[in-house]
């Protein structure tokens, strides 16, 4: 009786949350086309799609997107290879307490904070104003992360599968590929993207380690945004949702397994 | 039996793990702790004058004027207070929000919050952005209200953004941290399974709402505390959106350290450090005491 | 306190596990003839899953030794034992249909696709789950689910199988046509056993030798009277309470 009633309720809640998601990316569509939106006008006078255009052209748009996309990939792959190598350690560590501290630190300290302190180390060591450099200071949030997230994988049930391939003969090595790499996958999906996204949101680390000279799309925003270029700011914006929303659609199909449901700190 | 024999008698399996668990361990620290404790003694170094282009020597010139300036207590008070807004107002729309699952039977394992997940793609930066675009003084919003005759001028219009109380950042961070809270409350009160205690609370003659307010509430604030904790402090650090959608004073601390650092002439840098580490020290001590507060789910030794 | 040495079998000798300073398992001697199921009682807590673990090589450091057809054991990692440990619960692995977690073991060994449908198909037939090969575990019943596990565990002809109280989680129904479906298995495979469980039909209908754990030590007895006439083991308290319920009360 109860859900009979509530499903209409449910139904309006779920259209209004993806109008409140909806207008944003609307009014965003609507800025990358205006060609002249003088105040007040509640619409643009003129429309032009030179924003999309320059996408291809030579203003450093389509530029800055793939230099986001390469940074971002390639954060996500070191992250989440490196956080399954290495969560089980993290998992049964005896600091587990230290640990789990350590690990939210990135986190819970301000990005500008961490990008400031890190920034001085990098350029000492050469890093500063590099992508690598960039690539490095999110890979180390991003690993964070990873480990986080990953060793949730560790709980009793996993321990025991392992232990159920071995005394059916499996050898350690057996057991990661043949039971606990297929367990795993699913969250090692969400870790992929979860990191992706750290490192494709961020502004403050490629600001503070990139020096102006690494241009990635947060970036790009900002600058257009500074220069009143409301344009090409609302067509940066729309590309940095893109990667998100075809991730979310696609993790829709992803099956959340228990193990999701269970970080380990 | 002496220890080294029982060591012997340990499957081989098991001690090569160990061993290779050990070095993935360093690994962890080497990776995480290494860089934050370099980081920490550079500005620490750097800060007291012992580093960097302008260094004299030690001097504590730096965090007298970072200690002594108004500024700087006024940076971090809006900071706390932003973030623990921010954190408040999305908290109580979370709640609301899941005030009425816990009465439903949801399919075991699955929920239907995909539209939940809809926000999480989108970047801080977008999101001042599009706060901006629409709520500002020149944004959709007020243009709309000047066509219906609402305003006659942008000033009319009573947009939060750039707001002193910081009105605007708080609007737009609550709105994007909501869904993560409804999200995580709703996973939280899965594994605590708060609906069968909420079932209880209605048997021993709770109404809906006092089954909620008085079992669910509190159960899933204590289990969230390490994580809403965490989320206070990334709010109150936060960058983007402060720096899009706030005033130009006060600023939120992450805005004014990027300042002081990213100045042209190099002499507010060590301010700059030592603002960041006052902060740091501030921002770990509370990440230590949310995370100890941590409520554990019950772990069992058996499957 | 093996009375004879088997030829062939499971025998242990002087096995003890401490955890954190506590004996969990003190000097616990026993062996298991080949071919035959060794019915072990226990409360819980008593260590029974302990022993069955430390015999596998899983979990805590042991002492002591474990031989398995004379071979010395206590020494491999579990992979290399021989010695298959059956959960109570049935754990399939999650991303393998029916036919693939069977198959499992025999996989591992890099068996070609023939010999190992050689194998698996008449044990899936004499587990009775014809047509359930392409199913996804999640999708079976509890029974149908240990009987999936016991079929994975046979399939690699172990020397010993280890079952840690399989059928608790059954249905009384299910149970028993479980116990009776070991049985017949077990006997027409030759399999050495060693069955843990909590209720004492169980025992005694899986067994062919008997023994019980208390507190960490091991009793074997010599024979099936022999453990129906050790008090501890309750059998005269069920016969008691039987014998009373179907007095009809008497009336003055």
């Amino acid at each position: 009786m109860r859900a009979e009633r509530a499903r209409p309720l449910r139904r309006s809640a779920t259209l209004a949350l993806t109008a409140a998601f909806l207008a944003p990316v609307a009014l965003l569509l609507v800025w990358s086309f205006a060609g002249r939106w003088p105040w007040p006008a509640p619409l643009p006078s003129r429309w032009r799609a030179s924003a999309w255009i320059d996408l291809a052209g030579t203003g450093g748009l389509g530029a800055a997107a793939l230099r986001s996309l390469g940074i971002a990939t390639t954060v996500a792959f070191a992250a989440t290879g490196l956080g399954f190598v290495t969560c089980r350690s993290a998992a049964e560590a005896r600091s587990r307490d230290v640990l789990r501290l350590l690990l939210h630190l990135p986190f819970a300290l301000s990005p500008v904070v961490l990008g400031v302190g890190l920034e001085y180390s990098f350029l000492r060591a050469g890093l500063a104003g590099r992508t690598a450099g960039v690539v490095l200071a999110q890979g180390m949030l991003a690993y964070a992360y990873a480990l986080i997230l990953l060793s949730g994988l560790w709980n009793a049930r996993t321990r025991a599968y392992l232990e159920g391939a071995a005394t059916l003969g499996a050898a350690p090595r057996q057991g990661w590929v043949l039971v606990l790499l297929p367990i795993a996958r699913p969250l090692l999906v969400l870790c992929f993207v979860q990191t992706f996204l750290i490192s494709w949101f961020d502004y403050a680390l490629v600001l503070l380690i990139g020096g102006g000279r690494v241009v990635t799309l947060t970036t790009s925003l900002y600058q257009f945004l500074l220069s009143g270029d409301l344009r090409l700011a609302a067509a940066s914006a729309l590309l940095l949702l893109l990667p998100p929303l075809v991730a979310l659609a696609a993790h829709r199909h992803l099956r959340p397994t228990a193990f999701a449901a269970d970080p380990g700190f | 039996m002496t220890s080294s024999n029982t060591e012997r008698r340990r499957p081989a399996c098991r001690r090569r793990a160990d061993g290779l668990g050990i070095a993935r361990l360093a690994a962890i620290w080497l990776l995480i702790g290494g860089p934050l404790l370099l980081s920490a003694a550079f500005m620490v170094a750097y800060s007291v004058g012992l580093t960097g282009l302008l260094a004299h020597g030690l001097s504590f010139a730096a965090w007298a004027k970072v200690l002594g300036d108004r500024v700087t207590w006024v940076t971090l008070g809006f900071s706390f207070w932003v973030g623990g807004a921010s954190l408040g107002v999305s908290m109580l729309g979370a709640l609301i929000v899941l005030a009425r699952r816990p009465a439903r039977a949801a399919p075991p394992g699955r929920s239907d919050l995909t539209p939940w997940f809809l926000p999480i793609a989108v970047p801080p930066m977008v999101a001042g952005l599009t706060a901006v675009l629409w709520l500002g003084n020149a944004g959709a919003l007020a243009r709309w209200a000047y066509a219906l005759g609402w305003i006659r001028r942008p000033a009319d219009f009573p947009s939060p953004i750039y707001s002193t109380g910081g009105l605007g950042i708080i609007v737009t961070q609550a709105a994007l941290v909501l869904p993560f809270l409804v999200v995580l409350f709703d996973r939280l009160s899965r594994v605590h399974r708060i609906r069968e205690l909420g079932e209880a609370a209605r048997t021993l003659g709770a109404s809906p709402l006092a089954a909620w307010i008085r079992v669910g509430v509190p159960l899933l604030l204590r289990a969230a505390t390490p994580t809403l904790g965490v989320y206070f402090l990334a709010l109150s650090g936060a960058f983007e959106i402060p720096l899009l959608v706030g005033a130009t004073y006060p600023t939120m601390l992450s805005v004014r350290v990027a300042q002081l650092f990213g100045q042209f002439d190099l002499s507010t840098r060590p301010q700059a450090y030592a603002l960041a580490l006052l902060y740091a020290l501030v921002a770990s001590v509370c990440a230590a005491v949310a995370l100890r507060v941590r409520a554990r789910p019950p772990r069992t030794e058996r499957v | 306190m093996p009375d004879r040495a088997p030829s062939r079998g499971l025998r242990v000798t002087g096995l003890a596990v401490s955890r954190g300073g506590r004996a969990i398992l003190r000097g616990v001697d026993f062996a298991v003839e080949h071919r035959s199921t060794l019915a072990m009682i226990g409360a819980s807590g008593s260590g029974k899953t302990t022993l069955l673990r430390a015999l596998a090589g899983l979990g805590d450091v042991a002492e002591g030794g474990i031989e398995v057809d004379r071979r010395r054991v206590d020494r491999l990692p579990a992979h290399r034992r021989g010695i298959v440990y059956l959960n109570q619960e049935p754990l399939l692995f999650p991303h393998l249909d029916v036919r693939d977690n069977v198959a499992f073991g025999l996989r591992l060994r890099r068996w070609d696709a023939a010999r190992i449908a050689a194998v698996v198909d008449p044990l899936i037939a004499a587990l009775g789950l014809q047509g359930l090969d392409a199913r996804d575990p999640a999708t079976l019943s509890g029974g149908e689910r240990q009987r999936v596990a016991f079929g994975r565990a046979l399939a690699v002809e172990p020397a010993v199988l280890l079952l840690d109280e399989p059928f608790a989680s059954l249905d009384p129904a299910t149970r028993l046509s479980m116990q009776t479906l070991f049985r017949q298995v077990a006997g027409s495979r030759g399999i050495t056993a060693i069955f843990v469980t909590h209720d004492l039909k169980e025992c005694l209908r899986v067994g062919d030798r008997f023994a019980a754990i208390r507190d960490g030590a091991c009793r074997l007895y010599a024979d099936r009277a022999a453990f129906c006439a050790d008090p501890a083991n309750g059998v005269a308290d069920e016969v008691a309470f039987w014998e009373a319920a179907a007095t009809p009360p008497r009336r003055d």
